[in-house]
């Protein structure tokens, strides 16, 4: 019976097996560290270009080895993305290089958004809007004894109040 | 010239030389490598309209996008490993002697011969920018045509060719 083409293929397949598999499978598996190294890496290429062209200090590997106190292979590997490093590793390469290469993201809080979407001289008038309508409202309580919902009657009390504003609800 | 298993079903490659890895291996490891990448793109800025940093970040993500839906593809039964390849050339017949395929993802390419209908042979890959129209039109790429070439050479000097591919040829 004559071979057919996949099974004379199969015929010339070496036993050696590739070693792809097991590599993106660690790849994906650190991803997280290994995509913070690698960033870290074209930083520094991209720092180690302009010292060369400008003739900075360190303008290359050697010289980044130089001032680091380690060894070419050492950078050769951080350059590579494989290294994991350490915090006090970056800062000082980050040092060296005059690149901040890491950085704790800031906790995003409300009154941060407000300042970003708005002037801060319209947050300020809000902020006092608000106080002098919790003035009116709690005054409202004192004299009646009574809790009032009735927000129209209490922006027309309010010379501070405008009406049919967006930025002030009640629910 | 040697050609391996990758462990992915139905997915084979070549192995070059001793010295190198299998040519899956070989891209996968120069796409995820930024010290590669940093080099490839300073040498190739003609061909690209944003920064090199920029370039290396594209190069990233598809390379995890192409690791990812080859490990997908081959996990499935049966496995789909044609909807990643595509013929290299877009006037070549579909059922032609061994036709050359490729795998695209944008700039990233994977080449491969197809043996049958789902099993195929990584001959090599690379980066192949906007700006290029050609394979032939670079270096990087006219290697990796020449190769392809070679291998398939290979292929038929070895005899993996059925009565069948000849009649396709002779009809």
């Amino acid at each position: 019976m004559v071979d057919n083409k996949l099974d004379k293929f199969k015929k010339l397949v070496s036993k050696e097996k590739s070693g792809w598999l097991e590599k993106a499978k660690w790849r994906k598996e650190n991803e997280e560290w290994l995509d913070i190294s690698f960033k870290i890496a074209v930083k520094v290429m991209s720092a180690l270009k302009a010292n060369k062209e400008t003739g900075t200090f360190p303008k290359n590997q050697k010289e980044l080895a130089e001032a680091l106190d380690c060894t070419p292979q050492y950078v050769s590997k951080l350059l590579k993305g494989k290294e994991r490093l350490g915090i006090d590793t970056i800062t000082k390469v980050g040092k060296i290089i005059g690149v901040k290469l890491i950085e704790v993201p800031k906790e995003e809080t409300f009154a941060d958004e407000v300042i970003s979407n708005e002037d801060a001289l319209t947050v300020t008038v809000k902020i006092e809007e608000m106080m002098m309508f919790q003035y009116h409202f709690s005054k409202l309580l004192k004299d009646d004894n009574k809790y009032c919902f009735d927000y129209n009657e209490m922006v027309e009390e309010s010379t501070y109040i405008r009406p049919n504003t967006n930025h002030l609800k009640v629910a | 010239m040697k050609i391996i298993d990758t462990f992915v079903p139905c997915l084979y490659a070549f192995k070059i030389s001793d010295e190198l890895p299998d040519e899956l291996e070989r891209v996968f490891d120069e796409w995820t490598d930024p010290m590669y990448l940093f080099d490839f793109f300073d040498k190739n800025k003609k061909d690209i309209d944003i920064s090199i940093e920029q370039a290396i970040e594209k190069v990233q993500k598809e390379a995890k996008y192409l690791r990812d839906k080859l490990i997908e593809l081959a996990n499935e039964e049966p496995n789909q490993l044609n909807e990643l390849f595509k013929n290299l050339d877009n006037s070549e017949y579909t059922d032609k002697l061994l036709p050359r395929q490729k795998a695209r993802n944008r700039w990233l390419r994977l080449y491969a011969i197809k043996i049958d209908d789902n099993n195929y042979v990584i001959t090599g890959g690379t980066i192949k920018l906007d700006n290029q129209h050609l394979m032939k039109d670079r270096d990087h790429t006219n290697d990796e045509l020449k190769k392809i070439n070679k291998c398939r050479d290979y292929l038929k000097d070895e005899g993996v060719i059925d009565d069948d591919s000849f009649q396709e040829i002779f009809f």
